[in-house]
């Protein structure tokens, strides 16, 4: 371990410390009065823009909160369906397609919170050198997006919008780091893609950013927190105490700042802070305290905004062929866990 | 070993081993796919992790039909023998020579042998990042990690063949007079050819089990590019289905090489 980390690591258990006693008392007494034994909990962990799931992590919040959680670590979403469908995770944090796409597999499971909102850090970059300055240069250019995910649906959302169509542009299909790569070597001349591929497409090749998906009115960018219908069935405490957690990080968040969000990040993606400090300009936390709340842009509630975006990117998948069948959404949101939990803290 | 008359009653058994051994390796097969329909026909596993016979049918009837990510089935399995092909083929004519020149000459061996040895426990995978960067995203890249799997283990099993030829037909080649040349086309070669036929047997599967790795080097369509992509999006059927088709072209290519060996070894097994 080298030294900064350590530096880092003593900071931060110091930070802990002195900020999340005083929540711990004052925010958590009506939340974890019944706690009792911590209720053992295994919670799916992905290199991403997880701002509440890492800083609960790293401040022992979810243990505050009356669990024991053991982390397990994915590099994708789609690796967590198979946990979740083998019974060896208990609560997954996958994006919003690997979601939908184990729904129309016949996982039985549901979404109880939102782990990242990525609109704001997900989008179009363009070779300097394209020619392509604004997204209707983008007809007849070769573009390299990886299949199915919510950057390939928010690249043809955004085409649509201007009368671009899918047959218009030449798309190549690869990840992120072969994006990289593929733009480097100029095989393609733009990339779809989310954070923190955007910055490096920027700053390691001069890429100019055409836009993100909020900039072309896509909401739907969005990591989840997933758990089994049966899992959640037997154990709807467990959930609450998960979702006390996450109100405590964003709590602590609020209180001190986003700095031990930023470095908890950067440490789990390996990317530096300047990059990570920009994602969280762009994709803030979050905010847990209006899952409930009809009127959120991400709120959980049946028929809201979000719902109708996921709705509608469950369309296009179906239509691309990636999703085999329409799946009814009608209850894929839970928002029962997060009203209840809210409901305790406006109690106390 | 003096071969015995060819009796009818020889010939009758002669016949019936013919079939025997191929009948119970059909059987084999066919007793594999009742063990697995009997399985999920009795929800022994969830058909969510582990689909049964008819499901993986059904999905093939629907792939070979509408065919999967804008291409059709055979484009698929088109542009994977190619990749596959085309590695392995690259990768055996280059290591054949190779390995037999590194048993040939010391010197040879004792320059690349290091080499090949740092080099070989290194799974195909860790190289993607850098044949991205190297060769590009291009067919290059894709082929280049299929050969070097491929290369490995006929290099090897290449220069283990040469190494093992007796002492004994060496010593009688070389007292009937044989040049340099002739010794080693017509014994030290000959005598190589079973373990460099098994080398090419091994780089052929291995070629087809790197293809997976190599068609995540942003293919378009491949085999493995299906399986990798229905991963992704949890289609379990069709992740058999590409497993399947990969496993069946896989035996195909064994039985056709096996096929050209017993030919070639004509006289392996006999004095």
């Amino acid at each position: 371990m080298d030294r900064a980390r350590v530096k880092r690591l003593s900071r931060r258990s110091v930070l802990a410390g002195l900020a999340a006693a005083p929540i711990g008392l004052s925010a958590t007494r009506g939340l974890t009065a019944e706690t009792g034994q911590p209720l053992p909990v295994r919670i799916g962990i992905q290199p991403q823009a997880s701002w509440l799931l890492y800083v609960a992590r790293d401040f022992k919040l979810f243990e505050k909160a009356g669990l024991q959680p053991t982390y397990i670590r994915f590099t994708t979403g789609a690796q967590s369906i198979a946990a979740v469908e083998s019974k060896s995770l208990d609560i997954a944090s996958p994006g919003i397609t690997p979601y939908v796409a184990g729904l129309a597999q016949g996982v039985d499971w549901k979404v109880v919170g939102i782990d990242a909102t990525m609109s704001g850090a997900e989008g179009i970059v363009a070779r300097a050198d394209s020619g392509i300055t604004k997204l209707e240069d983008l007809k007849g250019k070769t573009i390299g997006v990886a299949r199915g995910s919510t950057a390939y649906y928010g690249l043809l959302a955004a085409l649509k919008g201007k009368g671009i169509s899918k047959s218009d542009v030449k798309l190549l299909l690869m990840g992120p780091p072969e994006q990289l790569g593929a733009m480097r070597n100029k095989d393609i001349d733009a990339v779809a893609v989310w954070e923190p591929w955007i910055q490096r497409n920027i700053n390691e090749l001069g890429g100019r950013l055409i836009g993100m998906d909020a900039d072309f009115g896509v909401y739907s960018t969005t990591g989840v927190y997933a758990v089994s219908r049966e899992y959640a069935d037997k154990n709807r405490d467990v959930i609450e105490r998960f979702l006390t957690g996450l109100v405590l990080a964003y709590q602590y968040i609020q209180k001190n700042g986003p700095d031990a969000a930023i470095s908890a990040v950067s440490e789990a993606m390996n990317v530096p802070r300047d990059v990570i400090k920009i994602m969280y300009q762009e994709a803030p936390v979050p905010n847990i305290l209006r899952w409930a709340d009809t009127g959120y842009q991400y709120s959980l509630t049946k028929g809201g905004a979000y719902h109708k975006q996921v709705e509608q990117m469950t369309e296009f998948l179906v239509a691309e062929g990636i999703i085999s069948k329409n799946v009814d959404l009608s209850n894929a949101f839970d928002v029962s866990y997060i009203a209840n939990v809210l409901r305790k803290l406006e109690k106390q | 070993m003096i071969d015995k008359p060819q009796t009818p009653r020889r010939r009758q058994r002669f016949a019936a081993d013919r079939w025997r051994y191929p009948l119970i390796s059909f059987a084999s097969v066919v007793g594999m796919i009742c063990l697995w329909a009997l399985v999920t026909g009795l929800g022994l596993v969830s058909s969510r992790v582990l689909p049964s016979p008819g499901e993986v049918l059904v999905q093939a009837g629907y792939l070979i039909r509408n065919g999967y990510a804008d291409n059709p089935l055979i484009v698929h399995i088109g542009w994977s023998l190619f990749r596959a092909t085309s590695g392995f083929l690259l990768g055996v004519a280059l290591a054949i020579p190779v390995g037999l020149l590194m048993s040939y000459n010391r010197t040879i061996g004792a320059i690349v042998q290091p080499i090949f040895g740092f080099f070989r426990p290194i799974p195909p995978i860790a190289f993607i990042p850098l044949m991205i960067v190297w060769f590009g995203i291009g067919e290059t890249s894709k082929i280049l990690l299929i050969f070097a799997a491929s290369f490995n283990y006929t290099v090897l099993n290449s220069a283990a063949g040469m190494r093992s030829v007796p002492e004994q037909l060496i010593r009688a080649g070389t007292n009937l007079g044989l040049t340099r040349w002739q010794l080693f086309t017509s014994v030290m070669f000959p005598a190589a050819l079973p373990a460099i036929l098994t080398g090419v047997k091994m780089s052929a599967a291995v070629s087809w089990a790197v293809l997976v790795a190599a068609e995540l080097i942003a293919a378009q369509a491949g085999l493995g590019f299906i399986i990798t992509d229905a991963g992704t999006f949890f289609r379990i059927p069709d992740v058999f289905i590409g497993i399947l088709i990969i496993g069946v072209i896989g035996l195909g290519i064994e039985f056709l090489i096996s096929a050209f060996e017993r030919r070639l070894l004509h006289w392996q097994g006999k004095v």
